[in-house]
């Protein structure tokens, strides 16, 4: 025991270690350099959604729920994410009271309806809203 | 012992792959893009005539349709804002309403004030809405954007006022709070806040009114405490002064009888 296995065990925690350096210099490398002015911006990115999955049932029918991944960039606070769509509540479920780069949320999708297959045909649009600074 | 050493070896593998997957999933994520919008606030003197450029990129790998509508805010009594999806701010006029928008592409889109708001001022929602021509299986998901356009008024044309509403209290002295409806009679959007002092049975209550924004023509229920059992059920007078920017904008001097 001793020597050869130990030393391979050091050589593989260089290995992560250096793979997650080199991991984060290639991130960082496609950075804008820090410092300086920012224009005051309002970006949303979105993911793929995941499929609609049946969550539980209401008088109006079964209620249906996917998630989508979602990135904010804003530089005017306060921010709020909101869902406009389907059977989700229009009201804000995320908000942030300073500017925020690049931070992550999950945004959840809600629809009612009978069945999946009236759910696909119905092709729902749902809008994700991202507003800044208010009034 | 080899039976050790190549479990560890199997941890950290596994922790190797799971480091790479997460940052591969959020490069994923980055790669997709989306939808960004310079200025997050665009502001200028509500003056006829250009009032600023607003500026819409497609960061995503897919073309996009692009509309956009500028809306009067509706503010609600407990002063949350959305914008009004039924009216449009109808003198500010952007140079185009939609159009597409091809992957990676930017566009600057020009805003116009027809003529003189009748306040002075105008304030408004821009909404833009990024809708993907590639659409989900069976979930859409559409991009909207709501940036602040504030047109202010001309610094000799400011006008500060609040004029006071109804003074009610909600809940019970043991668990509540005292409520007063205040509308902004001027044409600013500075917060408006002040200070309140509520006496009665030998008891004397002061403190300051966390300031809030009201858009001009809006009433909003401005807190001026909680109730938290400090004063016992009874009649007080309660006087309040309310200040915005600095100016002493409205006040009142009114009974209330808490419950």
């Amino acid at each position: 025991m001793s020597v050869a296995p130990r030393a391979r065990w050091a050589s593989l925690v260089l290995l992560a270690a250096l793979l997650a350096s080199a991991c984060a210099v290639a991130r960082a490398e496609g950075l804008p350099p820090l410092g300086g002015t920012v224009p005051s911006t309002l970006e949303l990115s979105l993911g793929e959604p995941s499929p609609f999955r049946r969550t539980g049932s209401t008088p109006a029918g079964n209620v249906y729920a996917a998630t989508v991944r979602a990135e904010v960039t804003a530089t005017d606070a306060p921010t709020w994410l909101s869902v406009l769509g389907g059977a989700s509540l229009a009201r804000p479920f995320r908000s942030w009271s300073e500017p925020v780069t690049h931070r992550a949320a999950r945004v959840r999708l809600r629809a009612v309806a009978s069945s999946a297959g009236e759910l696909r045909r119905r092709n729902e649009l749902f809008l994700v809203t991202l507003t800044a600074g208010g009034p | 012992m080899k039976f050790f050493g190549i479990r560890r070896l199997a941890m950290v593998a596994t922790a190797i792959g799971l480091l790479a997957a997460g940052l591969a999933a959020s490069d994923v994520l980055a790669a997709r893009g989306g939808l960004a919008v310079t200025p997050g606030i665009l502001e200028h003197v509500a003056r006829p005539g250009a009032v600023g450029g607003l500026k819409i990129s497609n960061t995503t790998g897919g073309p996009m349709t692009v509309r956009l509508a500028v809306r009067p805010w509706a503010q609600a009594r407990s002063g949350a804002v959305a914008p009004n999806p039924r009216r449009t701010l109808g003198k500010v006029r952007p140079s185009r309403r939609s159009f597409a928008l091809r992957a990676g592409a930017s566009r600057t889109l020009r805003l116009s004030l027809a003529r003189r708001p009748a306040r002075g001022s105008a304030y408004g929602a821009i909404e833009v809405t990024g809708t993907p021509r590639r659409g989900g299986k069976n979930v859409r998901v559409a991009y909207r954007l709501i940036s602040s356009l504030r047109l202010y008024p001309a610094p000799r044309a400011q006008r500060y006022r609040a004029r006071p509403g109804r003074l009610f209290e909600h809940g019970s002295t043991r668990r509540g709070a005292l409520f007063l409806a205040v509308k902004n009679a001027g044409n600013t959007i500075d917060p408006i806040g002040g200070r309140f002092r509520i006496s009665g049975h030998g008891h004397t209550l002061r403190g300051d009114i966390a300031e809030q924004a009201i858009l001009p023509g809006a009433t909003v229920n401005l807190r001026l405490t909680r109730l938290r059992g400090s004063l016992p059920r009874g009649r007080y007078r309660v006087g309040v002064a309310l200040t915005q920017a600095g100016h002493r904008v409205g006040g009142l001097r009114r009974g209330i009888r808490l419950r």
